[in-house]
């Protein structure tokens, strides 16, 4: 709950949005304002962009990575749980040390280090922001300017989670993936949800297709004409409702020219459950690979890391278990490996999918974070990034940068990986982790 | 910790008090009134004429109107609603999630953000309800059967339907798209097809999804009163958490919601009628204690193996039917949902917390009283015990943050930036919870505001993660003593939970946070409401002296601030 006296926060809040809006070229409204350069900035034009964001709570940690040695940016030994990137070693750019302000809270603080922008005080005992999101998340950014480059996608975007094996009060949001100021976007969490949403309704006959679009054209008329009853503070939340009605609408279109995966279905509670993870991403390479879209997330566990992981037959819960009891132990590298494993594998699966002369791994670049940071608890402002793909030739691979602390910001690898899709950025977020560019040596 | 500036406001209420050493707050806004001066009862200027309108005088001068005129269903309103359109239908509360999970309360009007998944959860909700509702709308409406559907049958269907389902009078443009769509789905296919159809898209337009809150303009033009048709919507959502029932409907076509009499007269009828559905109050009372996700709360199977998920919805249950209970009571005050000894108990419950014969125990039999050391009031219910417990340990932290921040209004800001959390295991030796805590919490930068809010927490360790009473922790004997601050009333040592709880519960403090957490509740908006401050205290006022809760709820339905709105372009 929140605290009745809101003394501090309400004369905070209009600050806040004060700043916010000022901000807003990189925050709320950076979608609409940032613009595509690939062929100012030099980038071969022919390979198209595709974005994958792949997040999982208390996974990726800067301690994590010391494991491998690094003699220099581009002389760096893989090892432990990095060894299934060896072969693709040159297509990698790895980033150490890198503050996140906004993530400084004790729970919950995924959004932050996705959005850069800060959620607001965690409010009721456990500890949570009111908000859900502080601003538009790096991937949904990204999403929205290539959608606009390729307006014919399907899917703005396909955010697809893991839902979680164990729940407390800690873990209720839901989500860590945001197109604005707490306007938060929920991942499906559900195979045959997913296979739909790709591949839209395949059966049915043209009667009912045409019935559904009257039905959906009579909901749009309707939102408009209930939208011009309402005075103009309310209005947006009809906006909202109705490019949401126009985005479902577009979902259920049949995705032609496209190898149908059979729909399947899982019990999620099982605890660790890499088949349906593996089916997710199998979804996910192929909505990529059809142009259902042209920007997949995958969420495990979002922004809660409350799960069950069983490996060799031994099943620990990641958080009372693993971050709390061996951060840094034989189990929790498990989990690293197979996180690892699947980064790497969506890479794989693009990559033997031939696109004009070469593959679409070509125009490809995988984010992949942990929303934790630095250490469960300690040091969650210190996060480490690690790319894969060369995005057209945008990035400069083969790269491992250790940055000192305090001197760039997520939000600057944020903007990197924005520039490498083609966004003319300088800043992300809400400026409270300054940025003013790309990570220095990240870009070719 | 100490008291540094004490400030008592015109009501005679203290509410606030700053921590100067912590950095911590305690208590209310300051007066933020608007300047503009086209607020309620400002200068007795937007008193109806006629004497029929909801102008109640108020001291908040300048304080603007409630602004929002629209509040998204939450998933219970939604289910309630065609639940009463349809009867019959199957179970449609699981249909869609509520989004923005983390909003104080389902009923704020910020809630409902229909994104794509949001909205694709609607889309695929009223698909599902509109083709179970194909059966019942046949049964209701037979002139259906007739072959051809005569055309004065179709508009009549739909006619009700939509009245009913958006609660109130419907644009005819609105209702004659409906029935082009009716007969373009009848022409393509057939009758069942075309009513699924229609519902389909009923239930899908903003009309259903949202309650419209337009209001129509006051005669000196500051500002809209709700008609009745609105007012019965309103009332009947805050109260029941569903649509009007035929009294308040009879009303409403009569036009006969304008007066606070009127508009009183069915509240209390309402909130006498309590049936076994968790009412408005106690969906409030859940809500306020932040048992939103119980549903998903688990524990930890090896230290707690009799909390499995049928004794989790037991809990809740539990806590519903005694919240319900006590407030359908003689005496449904606050004090009493603190301090009451009297529970609802089923056996699970019993059994999760060790009591003798749990079998003896019925939920149907209603209140029972429970003679176990501490246990009094709903802070010592399991579900409020077990929410603020972590899944295998306690977390006196929370739950005396919960307190102060929920009952004292006490508001204690986040870690530093610079702040370390040690991991539990590393620090705790041979001792007490409690006592690890304690030693951790008093250095540094933790103590300002652990030294606040934790004193709350430690008369609840004979409670351990689950709500099971227990007399030592980590071997050694528990210390449940403390010594806390009520503002203004009462700042020393307490024995244990019961005392700590009879000192809070007859404080002036709790009754006016819980008025402010029912005025966000009832009315929809939070501290960002322009006047809130000034809103709130002036309502707290006859709650803090009679700390009725069915009265309080009725006085804010009846006040300018629940029925008036401003105009804006």
């Amino acid at each position: 709950m929140t605290s009745p006296s809101g003394h501090v926060r309400l004369i905070n809040r209009p600050l806040a949005r004060r700043r916010f809006l000022a901000l807003a070229g990189c925050g709320l409204v950076g979608s609409m304002m940032v613009r595509l350069d690939r062929e100012a900035r030099g980038i071969e034009p022919t390979s198209t962009r595709r974005f994958i964001l792949y997040n999982h709570c208390n996974g990726l940690q800067n301690h994590h990575l010391e494991q491998s040695t690094v003699d220099g940016p581009s002389t760096f030994t893989l090892r432990s749980f990095m060894e299934a990137f060896v072969p693709h070693q040159s297509a990698l750019t790895v980033v150490q040390n890198l503050y996140c302000s906004t993530g400084r809270y004790l729970h919950g603080n995924g959004s932050c280090a996705l959005a850069c922008a800060d959620r607001g005080p965690p409010d009721g005992a456990a500890g949570i922001s009111p908000k859900v999101v502080g601003g538009v998340t790096i991937d949904q950014l990204i999403a929205t300017a290539l959608q606009e480059q390729d307006p014919d996608v399907k899917l703005r975007t396909l955010v697809l989670g893991h839902p979680l094996t164990i729940s407390n009060g800690n873990c209720v949001q839901g989500t860590i993936i945001g197109t604005g100021d707490n306007e938060p976007l929920y991942p499906i969490l559900d195979a045959e949800e997913a296979h739909q949403t790709i591949f839209g309704v395949t059966n049915q006959d043209e009667v009912l297709r045409d019935l559904q679009k009257s039905y959906l054209d009579f909901v749009k008329d309707d939102i408009q004409a209930f939208e011009a009853e309402l005075p103009g503070q309310e209005r947006q939340k009809m906006q909202q409702y109705l490019d949401s009605v126009r985005e479902v609408e577009k979902s259920f279109t049949n995705l032609a020219n496209c190898d149908e995966i059979p729909a399947q279905s899982f019990e999620h509670q099982t605890h660790n459950f890499p088949e349906y993870w593996r089916y997710m991403q199998d979804l996910a390479v192929i909505a990529l690979s059809c142009g259902a879209t042209r920007q997949a997330t995958m969420l495990h566990t979002y922004g809660c890391v409350h799960f069950n992981y069983t490996f060799d037959g031994e099943t620990k819960n990641h958080h009372e278990r693993v971050s709390h009891e061996e951060e840094n132990g034989p189990f929790m590298e498990k989990i690293l490996r197979f996180h690892a494993d699947q980064v790497v594998y969506l890479y794989e699966r693009l990559a033997e999918i031939p696109e004009g002369d070469g593959t679409m791994a070509d125009g490809l670049l995988i984010q992949w974070m942990s929303d934790g940071g630095g250490r469960h608890h300690n040091g969650a402002d210190r996060h480490p990034v690690v790319f894969l793909g060369a995005a057209g030739g945008a990035m400069n691979t083969g790269q491992w940068l250790r940055f000192s602390n305090d001197e760039y910001s997520l939000a600057c690898a944020h903007v990197t990986a924005a520039r490498a899709m083609g966004l003319e950025l300088d800043t992300f977020g809400d400026g409270q982790d300054p940025c003013n560019g790309p990570l220095p040596g990240a870009l070719a | 910790m100490s008291c540094a500036s004490c400030r008592v406001l015109g009501h005679g209420v203290a509410i606030a008090v700053a921590i100067g050493s912590s950095g911590c707050y305690v208590g209310l806004n300051e007066h933020d009134a608007s300047p503009d001066g086209a607020g309620v009862g400002g200068s007795g200027d937007v008193e109806d004429p006629e004497g029929e309108g909801p102008g109640v005088e108020s001291e908040c001068e300048g304080v603007p109107r409630m602004s929002r005129v629209v509040r998204g269903l939450n998933g219970r309103q939604y289910a309630r609603t065609v639940a009463a359109a349809f009867p019959g239908i199957s179970a449609v509360d699981q249909l869609f999630r509520d989004s923005d999970r983390s909003a104080e309360f389902s009923t704020h009007s910020q809630i409902r953000r229909l994104d794509f998944k949001n909205t694709a959860d609607v889309i695929e909700a009223a698909e599902t309800v509109s083709a179970e509702a194909v059966g019942v709308v046949r049964q209701r409406f037979v002139c259906l059967d007739a072959a051809p559907v005569d055309d004065a049958c179709v508009q009549d269907t739909i006619d009700t339907l939509t009245e009913e389902l958006y609660r109130g009078p419907v644009p005819a443009d609105h209702r004659q798209g409906l029935v082009a769509l009716f007969d373009q789905a009848r022409a393509a296919t057939d009758v069942d097809r075309a009513i699924q159809t229609v519902v389909q898209a009923m239930l899908t337009s903003p009309r259903f999804l949202f309650r419209q809150e337009l209001g129509e303009p006051l005669d000196d033009g500051t500002g809209a009163e709700l008609s009745s048709f609105e007012v019965a919507s309103a009332l009947s959502y805050t109260l029941t958490d569903g649509p009007p029932d035929a009294p308040l409907w009879a009303a409403a076509q009569e036009d006969a919601l304008r007066s606070p009499e009127q508009i009183e007269a069915h509240a209390r009828r309402l909130l006498a009628m309590q049936g076994d559905e968790p009412s408005g109050m106690v969906a409030f009372v859940r809500e306020m204690a932040g048992l939103q996700d119980f549903a998903l709360i688990s524990k930890d199977p090896e230290a707690f193996p009799a909390f499995d998920e049928t004794t989790r919805d037991a809990v809740l249950a539990d806590f519903e039917a005694t919240v319900g209970s006590l407030l359908g009571s003689d005496e449904p005050t606050l004090e009493r949902l603190l301090l009451s000894r009297q529970f609802v108990v089923s056996p699970p419950t019993a059994q999760l917390l060790g009591w003798d014969d749990p079998q003896q125990y019925d939920p149907d039999a209603g209140l029972v009283e429970i003679d176990e050391v501490g246990r009094q009031g709903l802070l010592t219910h399991p579900a409020l015990l077990g929410t603020y417990a972590h899944e295998s340990e306690n977390n006196p932290v929370a739950r005396g943050h919960f307190v102060s921040d929920t009952l004292l209004c006490i508001a204690v800001p986040p870690p530093p930036d610079d702040v370390s959390f040690p991991d539990l295991e590393e620090v705790q030796g041979n001792e007490t919870l409690r006592q690890t805590l304690e030693r951790v919490h008093s250095v540094g930068t933790c103590a300002g505001c652990h030294s606040v809010m934790d004193p709350y927490g430690w008369p609840f360790e004979v409670f351990d993660a689950v709500g099971r009473r227990r007399d030592t922790d980590n071997g050694l004997p528990i210390d449940d003593s403390s010594t806390i601050l009520v503002p203004d009333e009462f700042e020393g040592p307490v024995q244990d939970v019961s005392e700590m709880l009879d000192i809070i519960a007859g404080s002036s403090i709790a009754h006016v946070c819980v008025s402010q957490e029912i005025f966000k509740y009832v009315v929809g908006v939070g501290d960002e409401q322009e006047g809130y401050s000034c809103i709130t205290e002036e309502l707290a006022t006859p709650f803090v002296e009679d700390g009725d809760v069915p009265s309080q709820f009725v006085r804010l339905l009846t006040s300018p601030w629940f029925l008036e709105r401003s105009i804006e372009p």
